[in-house]
């Protein structure tokens, strides 16, 4: 018997039953899409009743914020280990910031489509954890742009808020590219690179 | 095109002949059917999103059966897809004007203006511009391939507004107007977030987008 004894055996069978959950949804949303996909399926690839799904998750919103949580923690860890190391101007830094998200997101492009889809019509309260997150990513591109107004690249009296919203925007709609016109990181990339620069012409000291 | 309906031979022919509207009537009737189910479709769509609007309810609640929808839409997302189709046709009339009724201004102003009527009097439904990119990121090929075709329509005036700036000699003559007008259009698109999160007015979403166009169009301006 494991420590905690009978109560702990519960804790533990919830705690695999909710991994079961997390990574059937996680394929049907892949695979079926995010709108597609029903607590029924879920329950029948996982293995569970549809009643022990709710006991873990409140509603489908619910798992798919978990797994999106998973999901950014995955990127932002990258991003933070390579942001230190990172060469060159604050432009050059950004664009290899975004040219990695894009290679991290693109090996699992169909989860990230999903997220984008869903990102359009999903409740307050989801909508406020993806906005923390979003925040957190946007941190770091703030991160190289401060850098580059201490280091004099960039005009003091720029408004990097716009400048990071209007970027936002702009990273996030390339992966319609990404999806449709099926481009790789790479290509990716040096889109990215071609827009950053030529936004980053209004913010040069 | 509907096939008429087959006779039973009994009847005599002359007589429903007779009874028959002319072609054009029909054709008129099937338009007005056509248009009612659209009407029903884009509030339910609005309310409600796309997956949750169900063709019963369109149907219900235009006053028809379901096979009266299946008769002019293969399935709803063709059904979506047509009454997106004509707002984005509004879209592109209300820019187009603008650019008209804007020959000669800076070319900032033009775009704002521009912009201020496609907010205003263009998408101004905001959960149903938030379905839409909900489904734009899903939809099938086909269907992606034929937005784009619309969006070329639009990211076009934006492109001649930009060259028509170029020409005047307010913008460097060699940037990459594609890219540019594709920019400005996701700005103005991605400000609907605003609008349904955050609660902000087309005029909030108009200020927001007159400093992204300020933000865009530095690194092109001549100085």
């Amino acid at each position: 018997m494991p420590e905690g004894g009978m109560q702990g055996v519960r804790k533990q069978q919830k705690e695999a039953t909710r991994q079961r959950v997390v990574s059937a949804a996680r394929e049907l949303f892949e695979g079926v899409g995010y709108e597609e996909t029903t607590i029924r399926m879920i329950a029948e690839r996982a293995g569970v009743s549809v009643g022990s799904v709710f006991t873990t998750f409140e509603s489908k919103v619910d798992i798919f914020n978990h797994i999106l949580f998973q999901k950014f923690e995955l990127l932002f860890g990258e991003l933070q280990r390579i942001a230190p190391h990172l060469k060159g101007s604050c432009c050059d830094r950004i664009v290899s910031l975004m040219s990695i998200a894009y290679g991290v997101e693109c090996r699992q492009l169909d989860l990230m489509i999903s997220h984008l889809a869903a990102s359009h019509g999903w409740p307050d309260r989801i909508e406020a954890e993806n906005a923390r997150r979003h925040e957190r990513l946007v941190g770091l591109f703030r991160d190289c742009l401060d850098h580059g107004v201490r280091a004099g690249e960039l005009r003091a009296d720029a408004d990097l808020d716009l400048f990071l919203e209007t970027l936002m925007a702009v990273y996030l709609r390339n992966y319609r590219k990404a999806y449709y016109e099926r481009l790789g990181a790479e290509a990716m990339s040096e889109l990215i690179e071609k827009q950053v620069k030529l936004i980053f012409e209004g913010l040069r000291a | 095109m509907q096939q008429s309906p087959v006779r039973p031979p009994y009847e005599p022919i002359g007589a429903v002949a007779a009874e028959a509207p002319p072609a054009s009537q029909r054709l008129l009737s099937k338009l007005r059917t056509r248009q009612k189910v659209m009407t029903a479709a884009r509030a339910l769509f609005s309310q409600h999103g796309y997956e949750a609007a169900t063709i019963r309810d369109i149907a219900r609640s235009a006053g028809m059966s379901t096979g009266a929808v299946f008769a002019n839409f293969q399935d709803k997302a063709d059904l979506f897809e047509a009454v997106m189709a004509e707002d984005f046709d509004r879209v592109a009339d209300v820019m187009r004007a603008a650019v008209e009724a804007t020959e000669g201004q800076p070319v900032a102003d033009r775009l704002s203006i521009m912009f201020a009527a496609a907010y205003r009097d263009g998408f101004t439904d905001v959960p149903l511009v938030q379905a839409a990119v909900a489904q734009s990121w899903v939809h099938a090929r086909s269907a992606e391939v034929r937005g784009r075709n619309r969006s070329k329509i639009t990211t076009g005036l934006i492109g001649d507004l930009l060259r028509q700036a170029s020409a005047a000699g307010e913008l460097r003559a060699d940037f990459d107007v594609k890219l540019i007008s594709e920019m400005l259009w996701d700005a103005f698109i991605g400000n609907y977030r605003k609008g349904a999160f955050d609660g902000w007015t087309a005029e909030q979403q108009m200020t927001r987008l007159s400093d992204q166009i300020t933000v865009l169009l530095a690194g092109v301006r001549l100085r």
